[in-house]
């Protein structure tokens, strides 16, 4: 595997074992800018990803022996490393353990970490006062973590050199180092770390860090809240569809609302018909009759009565009109023989 | 680093938060109206089936015609019958007034589509009965 991971990326077999430690990060193309406190400009297409060495002017580090195995567990040292070195400000913190105690994981008592502080806010500045957006950056370093590896001393520009003392990177006049190599070349061939860093680009917001995480916490809280009614409100909606057509089904309905409402109709009329019928043909046999007289004849025939009533005189004929027209729409009337005949509208 | 000002994430949660807020107020318009469609068309619906039962079922009207005509106080009498696709006719001749008053309130109170009928007094205690009921 090793030997093909070096054919592949043309790493030597160092740079390999590093890699797969995940101490180094594989060749990159973005364009590596050393920043110190003297740069002013810097040629950047707008485009373009790069990645920033920053010079020592920009952080603390310090070399420690701490007790902990773990990265996260270092961090949580920082602060404490620091108290009294540093001036008042907001700092944040960075470790690693050294590259060349990697291997001692277990080894509590003797492994060194690299302990860096920083402040973000003027690291920010400077980048924002060369124009460097965060659109820009693919990743911030320090010096130290990416020039250590370099054992003569590097020229920064033509008055200062960066020289390594007890194994830590200072800045030095470059009239005082032999064989300086030039920055722009060490930086071009050596290979980037892992160990970028974070900046707090949004540390002077008007609110503090601690309340923005109250704030999103709660609002994802809501959020979440609110997307599962809204996901509980979908399924009820989609189990109410299914009721609707399970009913559409199993009472045989039409389909759309104007033929549901066609056949309510036709039916609703035909029974409010039926009850008219009823209702009539109850009133007209409930006709005032008196002794000798009787119905001889009702008949319902293409919506009409017919009807013949045997009366005892003929004027009980206008008495029997009377009581029918209350309800009823008498067509024709005519009295013969003491016998009534009548036609009605249903 | 943090290249997203969180301002912005705040924003971003908050439009979030307003729109499922709005959509979810939406969502429950939605529901209580489907709610409401729901229970009307079902009341529809059973409305409409008992409507189809009562008038548009010629297995069941058939049925009820001819049970009402098995009527202990009819039974005796002979009836002549017509069905046709749509309809059924019946003609009870000369049936006295018991007969007739069992006949006319089952006819009446039934939910049969009565399409004509004719009731003539045959003489004092007799009367002879047509009808003719849809199908």
């Amino acid at each position: 595997m090793l030997a093909s991971l070096t054919s592949k990326f043309k790493f030597n077999k160092e740079e390999s074992l590093e890699l797969l430690k995940g101490l180094i990060k594989p060749q990159t193309e973005y364009k590596t800018i050393y920043i110190d406190k003297k740069t002013t400009t810097i040629n950047l297409n707008k485009s373009e990803k790069i990645d920033i060495i920053l010079s020592p002017a920009y952080y603390w580090v310090r070399e420690e022996k701490l007790p902990v195995k773990y990265e996260f567990q270092a961090k949580n040292l920082l602060p404490s490393i620091f108290d009294g070195i540093l001036s008042d400000g907001n700092y944040s913190y960075s470790t690693y353990k050294k590259r060349s105690d990697y291997a001692k994981s277990n080894d509590l008592q003797n492994s060194s970490w690299l302990v860096y502080a920083y402040d973000d806010t003027i690291i920010s500045n400077k980048l924002d006062s060369l124009g460097i957006n965060d659109s820009s950056i693919h990743s911030i370093y320090f010096a130290q973590s990416e020039l250590e590896s370099i054992n003569s001393p590097i020229q920064i520009d033509e008055q200062e050199a960066l020289v390594k003392h007890d194994n830590i990177l200072i800045t030095m006049p470059l009239s005082l180092t032999n064989d300086a190599k030039d920055i722009k070349e060490v930086v071009s061939l050596n290979r980037r770390t892992a160990h970028s860093i974070n900046i707090n680009r949004y540390r002077n917001l008007p609110i503090s860090e601690k309340s923005i995480n109250i704030i999103a916490v709660t609002l994802i809280a809501f959020i979440g809240l609110f997307l599962t009614e809204f996901i509980m409100n979908k399924n009820s909606l989609k189990e109410l569809y299914i009721e609707s057509a399970k009913i559409t089904k199993t009472y045989r309905l039409p389909t759309t609302s104007f033929e549901l409402n066609s056949m309510k109709k036709g039916l609703k009329k035909l029974a409010s018909k039926q009850e008219e019928l009823r209702a009539k043909t109850q009133f007209i046999l409930n006709a005032p009759l008196i002794k000798n007289e009787h119905l001889s004849l009702l008949e319902l025939k293409n919506s009409k009565f017919i009807v013949k009533v045997n009366l005892a005189e003929a004027k009980r004929a206008e008495a029997i009109k009377n009581y029918w027209q209350k309800e009823v729409s008498i067509k024709s009337i005519k009295v013969k023989d003491n016998t009534l005949s009548a036609k009605i509208s249903l | 680093m943090n290249k997203i000002n969180p301002l912005y994430i705040i924003g971003l949660l908050l439009f979030l938060l307003i729109l499922l807020v709005y959509k979810n107020g939406t969502l429950e318009t939605k529901l209580q109206t489907q709610e409401i469609i729901n229970k009307q068309t079902l009341k529809e619906a059973k409305e409409i089936a008992s409507l189809k039962r009562a008038f548009k079922s010629a297995n069941r009207n058939k049925t009820a015609l001819n049970s009402i005509l098995n009527h202990p106080q009819l039974k005796k009498y002979s009836v002549q019958k017509e069905v046709s696709k749509t309809s059924m006719s019946i003609k009870l001749e000369n049936i006295n007034k018991k007969a007739f008053d069992t006949l006319s309130s089952k006819l009446f109170n039934s939910t049969l589509k009565i399409d004509s009928f004719a009731f003539e007094r045959m003489n004092e205690n007799n009367i002879s009965v047509e009808a003719e009921v849809a199908l």
